[in-house]
């Protein structure tokens, strides 16, 4: 009779558990979907456009993962996964693409075989949007954070209406948000008057920036708190009608310094102020929502924000580096 | 004397003349036209094809009588002349009918010997999730009574139908508001796994 040793017995026991595990183990099954978009009009089929779209796909609360955005032969092509899901028959997934929101059902999925590790990948069928309407949005392009000469601070923003329709404008904010964690004992508001010229124009091959900016006067508000958020906003007015299919850069300049009436302290200590009461703009924004030092909570920061018909994004951080 | 024609006569009556004209008219207006459209065309034909069948079997039987009876009358000194006196309606009728009967079993027998189809791929055009799709047979007759609303805003239809006996869509329409395409042709690659058929309108 043979006799059963002690790692006969824990080989089996093993072999027994792991096909247990197996059976009884939540399925791990990934979905990849490969989606295609493409305007109708070829004019409208380019990367800058479609880079501008940002896609996000939902399967209900579930989000994808979009692992990858390529242009080719005039369409994006977006890849995204859907890790531990497995599409239902009558699965409607939803695709934010840009402004546009839309809606598809699952297609068939062919699976793999499962892996070692029990794994199995879903390759869904293309699921593909042809033909679809031109933009008929602005984008904004870029916003950046320019410093003269002077040490002038500038907000630049380009916008570009690539619609056959001339825009309406939008109205720019510009805001920042920090969170504190309680070090510091202060608490101080500020409605802060800043004085800021702005310049804007058409961006051709031909010509700059033609200047027509005045000095205009902001409210500028700024609010600190030593236990929460910390924050300024301020309006900056509106951008003026943006003709159709052109490129529109506007800046904002803002003073170095700024009066300010009352003396802010960031851990005791107080901000650094000039003789005569005026506080560095940087340092306005920096203790606003732009230490470049702190790793920053999603949300917070400096951003720009465009409110206004048919403007995608709608916002976009500018941070002061 | 034994007069063949006047038995002829007497044998082809107003009721077989009239319910092999009525089954003839049937078949050929379901089978040539679009006429008896609404109906599945599956039942039309099957009708069709034991009405026009039966008629056949009729003047084949009928054809056949004239053919022993010719015989029996010229006795043992029969010619092949003698024996076709008064068979050309009788044969022609029993060609027509037998004719018209493969014509309109031809798609049930197919339908019964296929295997169940799906009709999937994207339909894709300006109209979105606003467009739906007419579905016609191989002899342009509707399969449905209704337009088939696209899936989703990629204009992804997948159809399988709810009877083993619909017929397999052959011809299609895109129907976007009041406009209509042209009918085209569903590809092979609208009947193929998995789904990657595309149509540009």
């Amino acid at each position: 009779m043979a006799r059963i040793r002690w790692h006969h017995l824990a080989v089996g026991l093993l072999i027994i558990a792991t096909g247990l595990g197996m059976l009884g183990g939540d399925e791990k099954a990934e979905t990849i979907l490969k989606i295609e978009f493409q305007f109708k009009s070829e004019e409208y089929r380019q990367g800058s456009i479609y880079s501008s779209m940002a896609p996000i796909i939902w399967a209900g609360l579930e989000r994808g993962e979009v692992t990858k955005t390529v242009v080719s032969d005039g369409r994006l092509i977006i890849e995204a996964r859907f890790s531990n899901f497995t599409p239902s028959r009558n699965e409607t997934f939803e695709l934010d693409l840009g402004p546009k929101r839309l809606k598809f059902v699952a297609r068939p999925v062919v699976w793999s075989q499962p892996d070692i590790n029990g794994w199995k990948t879903g390759t869904m069928a293309p699921v593909l949007f042809l033909q679809q309407p031109d933009p008929d949005w602005m984008t904004l392009e870029k916003a950046q954070w320019l410093v003269t000469a002077a040490d002038h601070m500038i907000l630049e923003l380009t916008l570009h209406n690539f619609s056959a329709l001339p825009h309406a404008g939008v109205e720019v904010n510009l805001g920042g948000t920090e969170h504190n964690n309680c070090l510091m004992a202060d608490r101080a508001f500020a409605e802060i008057e800043i004085r800021f010229s702005f310049q804007k124009g058409v961006l051709t091959l031909l010509s700059s920036d033609p200047e027509f900016g005045e000095l205009i006067r902001r409210p500028f508000t700024f609010e600190f708190h030593p236990c929460g958020t910390t924050g300024f906003w301020a309006d900056l007015g509106p951008t003026g009608s943006i003709a159709a299919r052109q490129i529109f850069r506007i800046r904002y300049r803002f003073p170095p310094t700024i009066p300010i009436g009352k003396v802010i302290s960031v851990g005791g200590y107080p901000v650094p102020l000039s003789e005569n009461g005026q506080i560095a703009f940087s340092t306005l924004l920096l203790i606003g929502g732009g230490d470049p030092f702190r790793r920053q909570e999603p949300g917070e920061g400096i951003q720009v924000r465009l409110d206004g018909e048919r403007v995608y994004p709608q916002w976009a951080a500018v941070p002061l580096r | 004397m034994f007069d063949p024609k006047q038995e002829r006569a007497a044998d082809a009556g107003p009721v077989v003349i009239g319910v092999t004209a009525i089954a003839a008219s049937m078949a050929a207006v379901n089978g040539f036209t679009g006429f008896l459209a609404g109906a599945p065309p599956f039942w039309l034909d099957s009708i069709s094809t034991v009405l026009v069948s039966s008629a056949a079997l009729v003047w084949v039987t009928r054809t056949l009588h004239v053919l022993a009876s010719n015989r029996r009358a010229r006795g043992r000194l029969w010619t092949a002349r003698d024996l076709t006196i008064g068979l050309g309606a009788p044969v022609s009728t029993s060609i027509a009918l037998i004719a018209l009967a493969v014509w309109n079993s031809w798609m049930p027998v197919e339908r019964c010997f296929s295997h169940p189809w799906q009709i999937c791929g994207t339909f894709s055009s300006v109209c979105g999730n606003r467009a739906c799709l007419l579905l016609y047979d191989a002899r342009n007759r509707p399969i449905y009574n209704y337009c088939h609303a696209v899936a989703d805003d990629s204009g992804f239809v997948m159809i399988k139908p709810a009877h083993w006996w619909t017929y397999q869509p052959k011809y299609g329409v895109l129907v976007c508001g009041d406009q209509r395409s042209q009918p085209f042709r569903l590809s092979s690659e609208f009947t193929a796994s998995p789904c990657e058929a595309i149509k540009e309108f």
